[in-house]
């Protein structure tokens, strides 16, 4: 078997599907997740690691749906770091792929792709503006350091909560 | 010629082809948060000034939210952990010994580099926690001191947020309004409004506004990967082209290995490498570190060769000694209908103090900050994000339905108080790409933090559930958070019981000075990196003399 074989059993077995969500063994996840482990050496250390002969240890091709699930718990139990790489190597490769992202708009609503270039401005426009009233009302809360000029400040603050202060004016409390 | 690396895009700074090794006044080591406010502040009054930086630029452009693996880059090239990211400017930090692990970023910006950019001030009280509160140490200034030049650093790097806070002594108006709340804020704020507890739209280095040449923040999501629209602050693209423009002599790929030394008690300059292994020399009448709280008294401690076996300005002892952090712990609110959690700056929307000074019917001193965050994106949430919980196998598919785009959170920022036994110390079991030995993080939370740890679970739960949240999962001590990085190098009057005097002038060498976190007396609950620059801005104006107005 090769790696990337016992790749796409790795991830199938993390990610079976359920409804509309693809089982990854559908998506052959094993090459992107090669790929991504190829753009980090400590990544590529575990996977080679797991194509060397972690992997033929706990797939073998006679082994059933169950078999490989008891396998990977093992490696998850046993060889928690490798396992812990292997996992997000599968989630990763999943998650970016594009019939992934398409359920994952379908149920939420989060457009596809990168965070950028476009982002996601509705939660400006979709926002409003906070009621500090109740916070206000309660008065100051920050505590007194003993100085004088913390007594000035205060008595300041308290007096014209709203007062627009000017860096001139906070550069007058330097002692 | 510089290395191969896997990290962000390098270029060398424009005007420094070539290595810097000419006298100057002042030499700064490292161009993160403090260097690079610290230098632009030096130059504009006329002094020269060279900083050399271990790492490179980066630029916005290249920011992984515009690619396809942009989630994943976090995972490797984009990690806040050196040992993680393992680019060749890094240096190997041994954590074995801490639940917390180190984070950091090596290059022009330093952390700021990878940071979120929340930025809430210390308290007046945070200066004076032995006098107030008998814990800890006082700081040899106060938050009136540091007060102007907070506001300075705020008109330099841009600031998100809203003037009147009743939590905090007054500010001027925020250079934008804050951060939207978002679904879920909205839900926290109404809820801290409930239980009667302050709240407040948080204080970020996030423009929300279109300003000069940086565009305004368009909801993302991950700061902490960087920013290609340059909404979010960070050194490299605030202080750094406004220094580079006034003169300051910029050096990336330059490793400080030594300090220089003409008498016992006076630098003369470093002596670094550059990328090819070849050593340097820069004399300079000041030399000022600024390599954060592990990467200043790694130097310390290694860089004096045999003149100081000991360390560099360790007559003390305390060189490395009292790492101070912030145990984090968060609770997170899972809610019945959508959020779009996803969207947002994730890291920070509005920040209640309620619990932040020392109550005597509680059981522990001093106090934590509760700062609600929203949710990650796709693949951050699949792997767990802070909290939760998806298993493999069958149930992952139904279990992620339930969780993405439906949750906020709220961090538990803990005060941490000085432990001699939390340290950092020189380890040659690992070695820089220069054959420098690594540094070792000691760490351990005291039982102060874990009850505050534990108070402040149960008033994020009560939060999360007043605001609706239909499930609540903790952590009670997140690991890779080790990004406040403080006390290594403590600021006090007493050259016995401390490192620096309020001038960020060593003790032992007056003419050595540091000015990164490594300098905090305190470690407050509230991220520190406004107060590094803050610091570093006064410890710049009493260097050259103070300015007798309000400096531009």
């Amino acid at each position: 078997m090769t790696a990337v074989a016992r790749l796409d059993l790795l991830a199938q077995v993390l990610l079976p599907g359920d409804g509309d969500w693809p089982a990854a063994g559908e998506l052959r996840l094993g090459a992107a997740m090669l790929d991504i482990a190829s753009r980090h050496r400590g990544n590529k250390d575990a996977l080679d690691a797991y194509a060397g002969g972690l992997g033929a240890k706990i797939f073998d091709d006679d082994g059933d749906d169950e078999a490989r699930h008891d396998a990977v718990a093992h490696l998850e139990h046993n060889e928690p770091a490798v396992f812990g790489l292997l996992r997000a190597l599968a989630y990763e490769a999943y998650y970016a792929h594009p019939r992934v992202q398409d359920v994952l708009a379908a149920h939420t609503g989060r457009r596809p792709g990168p965070a950028q270039p476009a982002g996601y401005p509705q939660v400006f426009a979709l926002d409003r503006a906070p009621d500090l009233s109740g916070v206000r009302a309660r008065g100051l809360v920050w505590r007194d350091d003993g100085t004088e000029t913390a007594a000035t400040v205060r008595a300041a603050q308290e007096q014209d909560p709203m007062h627009e202060w000017t860096e001139e004016e906070i550069w007058s409390w330097r002692r | 010629m510089s290395p191969t690396s896997t990290s962000a895009t390098r270029r060398a700074t424009p005007g420094t082809a070539e290595p810097v090794t000419a006298a100057t006044d002042v030499v700064v080591v490292g161009a993160g948060a403090a260097g690079a406010a610290l230098s632009w502040r030096l130059r504009t009054a006329g002094l020269s000034v060279v900083c050399l930086e271990r790492g490179y630029w980066s630029v916005p452009a290249d920011a992984p939210q515009n690619q396809p693996d942009w989630e994943g880059q976090r995972l490797r090239s984009r990690s806040p952990n050196p040992n993680v990211r393992c680019s060749p400017e890094d240096y190997p930090v041994l954590a074995d010994t801490s639940p917390i692990q180190p984070q950091m970023f090596n290059g022009v910006g330093g952390s700021t580099v990878l940071w979120s950019a929340h930025a809430p001030r210390f308290r007046p009280s945070d200066f004076k926690v032995r006098s107030l509160d008998g814990v800890g140490n006082d700081w040899p200034i106060d938050y009136w001191d540091l007060a102007p030049y907070y506001e300075m650093n705020d008109r330099i790097s841009g600031i998100s947020g809203l003037a009147g806070d009743p939590g905090n002594p007054p500010r001027t108006p925020r250079t934008t309004p804050p951060v939207p709340l978002g679904p879920g804020g909205h839900k926290l704020a109404d809820a801290f409004e409930q239980l009667g507890w302050h709240w407040w739209p948080t204080d970020g280095q996030v423009l929300t506004r279109d300003v000069g040449h940086r565009q305004a923040c368009n909801g993302c999501g991950p700061c902490e990967l960087a920013c290609p629209r340059q909404a979010r602050s960070s050194a490299d693209i605030t202080y750094w082209p406004l220094a580079v423009e006034a003169g300051v002599r910029l050096v990336t790929g330059a490793t400080v290995v030594g300090v220089l030394f003409d008498a016992p008690d006076r630098t003369s300059g470093v002596r670094w490498l550059d990328d090819d292994g070849v050593e340097h020399r820069t004399e300079a009448g000041t030399v000022v570190l600024a390599g954060n709280g592990i990467g200043t008294p790694r130097l310390l401690l290694t860089g004096g060769g045999s003149t100081h076996p000991d360390g560099i300005a360790n007559s003390s002892g305390l060189v490395g000694v009292g790492l101070m952090l912030h145990p984090i712990a968060a609770a997170t609110g899972v809610f019945a209908e959508p959020l779009a959690a996803w969207s947002g700056n994730s890291a920070f929307c509005l920040l209640s103090q309620e619990f932040y000074e020392t109550d005597s019917a509680r059981d522990f001193v001093r106090g934590y900050e509760m700062q609600v965050m929203r949710g990650q994106g796709p693949l951050i949430t699949a792997l767990g994000a802070f909290t939760l919980d998806i298993p493999w196998g069958s149930g992952h598919h139904a279990r992620f339905d339930e969780l993405f785009g439906r949750v906020a959170s709220v961090a538990i920022s803990c005060e941490d108080l000085p432990d001699p036994a939390n340290r950092i110390v020189i380890d040659d079991t690992a070695r820089d790409r220069h054959g420098i030995p690594a540094a070792r993080m000691v760490y351990r939370p005291d039982g102060n933090s874990r009850r505050m740890i534990r108070h402040g679970l149960a008033a994020a739960r009560r939060a999360l559930e007043t605001a609706g949240a239909v499930q609540v999962l903790e952590n009670p001590l997140l690991d890779q958070t080790g990004f406040h990085l403080m006390g290594t190098a403590r600021m006090g009057n007493d050259p016995t019981t401390s490192v620096v005097d309020a001038d960020c002038r060593t003790h032992d060498v007056p003419n050595l000075m540091v000015v990164d976190g490594s300098v905090f007396a305190s470690s407050a609950a509230a991220n520190p990196t406004p107060t590094i620059q803050a610091l570093a801005l006064r410890a710049a104006d009493r260097l050259i003399g103070e300015p007798g107005s309000v400096p531009t």
